[in-house]
């Protein structure tokens, strides 16, 4: 690991953006970054400026409202960028997956933002609904290279 | 002298850019203690500042150039300014402490101009609730030092009349609330409230220069306690190495209150706050002139 690459992962500064969610992976994160969970231990803070944020904290399914702004602030923040996608929605668009309304998770999301030209260093997933505190406390520590992967990847296809 | 004291100052000063930046480590390490967690590393601060220096910075303002200017302009500024306390501390003598303190208001106004060049609205706002807070404390900080200044030079604490010992505690304790509000930290830390207030003075800086900006403020944290101290160890003790070396023992310890101080003190409204201060800081001042100017003609 490159001496860069050690800085970058002993300080972690998360931006929260909600781009759809119903508010209960906000108020986690939100439990997450309190005295109790004490996330700052990992070197995490949550900046309020997409300009100040390593990290971003996404939740919700995109909808077709916040798409713009969704990609304004992922542009906005500076080089190398992550997005850390929160729960069901913001994973794979959970129950809303197909609406009209939204386009439907992070993966979406990042073909469009590929389409654009704007580059995205990582992405993370933490399941759940809503998530656990916990477990968005596993990706930091993911991010940091202190414990590994839960599972790998497996796309199921119907035959 | 002058080239001896030069020689051998400027290691201190290298050690003052640096003293800071771990200061502010052991601070959010206290914080931690006192809110029951475990809290960052002591080198968090190190970390993070270094961090933003290797981030690609995102330059979208024009002015980006004098953004930069500002900064640097404000940090050397700073530094000049600890070098001139350090020779009051020495030496006692008056002239260094007005030096440093004309120093340390260009220091604060170059910092505070900075958030006013962007051309983003929102940290225009800020850059005014600062500029506001800083017209108000700047004032009572700079009148109750040069006051304090002027007290420690004609060792006041000699007379053992009671009159000028409140006359003394009156400016002292100006001086040091001033500094702590100079210190930006909690009810007053209007730069550094931005989960709360989105129109902070940092919102358009990115990468270097917040870590610029970033440092700036940690500087002045520690120019003010060094303004109050120089002379509060000069009144007590006295002007000499040992005094310096006294200030210098002193620094941690008063950082660390200023930083128990905050933990204790809740968030204050940030329109609220500066007439409040206002209000204190003439009502201190004038009783303690009044107390002076009655005991010089009684």
């Amino acid at each position: 690991m490159s001496i860069k690459s050690s800085i970058l992962k002993r300080s972690i500064w998360v931006f929260h953006l909600n781009t759809g969610s119903c508010n209960a992976c906000d108020i986690e994160i939100l439990d997450a970054l309190t005295p109790f969970h004490d996330a700052e231990r990992f070197g995490v803070k949550l900046v309020v400026s997409p300009r100040h944020a390593d990290a971003m904290l996404l939740t919700g399914p995109v909808t077709a409202e916040a798409l713009p702004k969704v990609i304004n602030a992922i542009e906005a923040m500076p080089r190398p960028r992550m997005i850390i996608a929160l729960g069901s929605c913001g994973c794979g668009g959970g129950i809303w997956h197909d609406t009209y309304s939204t386009i439907g998770g992070v993966n979406k999301l990042l073909e469009i933002l590929k389409e654009r030209g704007i580059v995205v260093d990582a992405v993370y997933y933490v399941p759940g609904c809503p998530i656990r505190p916990e477990a968005l406390l596993y990706a930091v520590a993911l991010i940091k290279g202190i414990v590994s992967k839960k599972r790998e990847m497996k796309i199921y296809k119907a035959e | 002298m002058e080239q001896l004291l030069v020689y051998t100052l400027t290691p201190l000063i290298v050690l003052y850019a640096i003293i800071p930046v771990i200061l502010d480590g052991v601070e959010r390490k206290l914080k931690a203690a006192l809110q029951s967690r475990i809290g960052p590393p002591v080198t968090q601060t190190i970390y993070d500042l270094l961090k933003l220096v290797l981030v690609k910075e995102i330059k979208t303002q024009p002015t980006i150039l004098y953004v930069y200017l500002s900064l640097t302009s404000s940090i050397v500024t700073g530094l000049a300014s600890l070098y001139y306390i350090t020779l009051y501390a020495l030496r006692g003598d008056q002239v260094d402490m007005f030096y440093a303190l004309a120093l340390f208001a260009i220091t604060t106004s170059t910092h505070t101009v900075t958030p006013l060049i962007v051309p983003n609205p929102y940290s225009f706002i800020g850059g005014i609730r600062e500029v506001v807070l800083g017209v108000v404390n700047e004032a009572a900080l700079i009148t109750s030092i040069s006051l304090y200044t002027i007290m420690a030079q004609r060792s006041v604490l000699k007379s053992t009349q009671w009159v000028t010992i409140i006359a003394v505690a009156l400016v002292a304790l100006t001086a040091f609330i001033a500094s702590y509000v100079a210190s930006s930290r909690v009810p007053f830390d209007i730069a550094e409230a931005e989960p709360e207030v989105a129109s902070g003075i940092f919102v358009e800086f990115s990468g270097s220069v917040l870590a610029l900006n970033i440092y700036s403020l940690l500087l002045r944290r520690l120019i003010v306690k060094l303004l109050v101290l120089a002379p509060t160890v000069g009144l007590l003790y006295g002007f000499s190495l040992t005094g310096l070396l006294v200030v210098l023992l002193l620094l941690p310890a008063t950082w660390v209150t200023y930083a128990t101080v905050a933990v204790i003190l809740g968030r204050s409204r940030v329109d609220v706050a500066p007439l409040t201060l206002a209000k204190i800081y003439i009502a201190l001042i004038l009783i303690s002139i009044t107390v002076l100017l009655v005991q010089a003609y009684a």
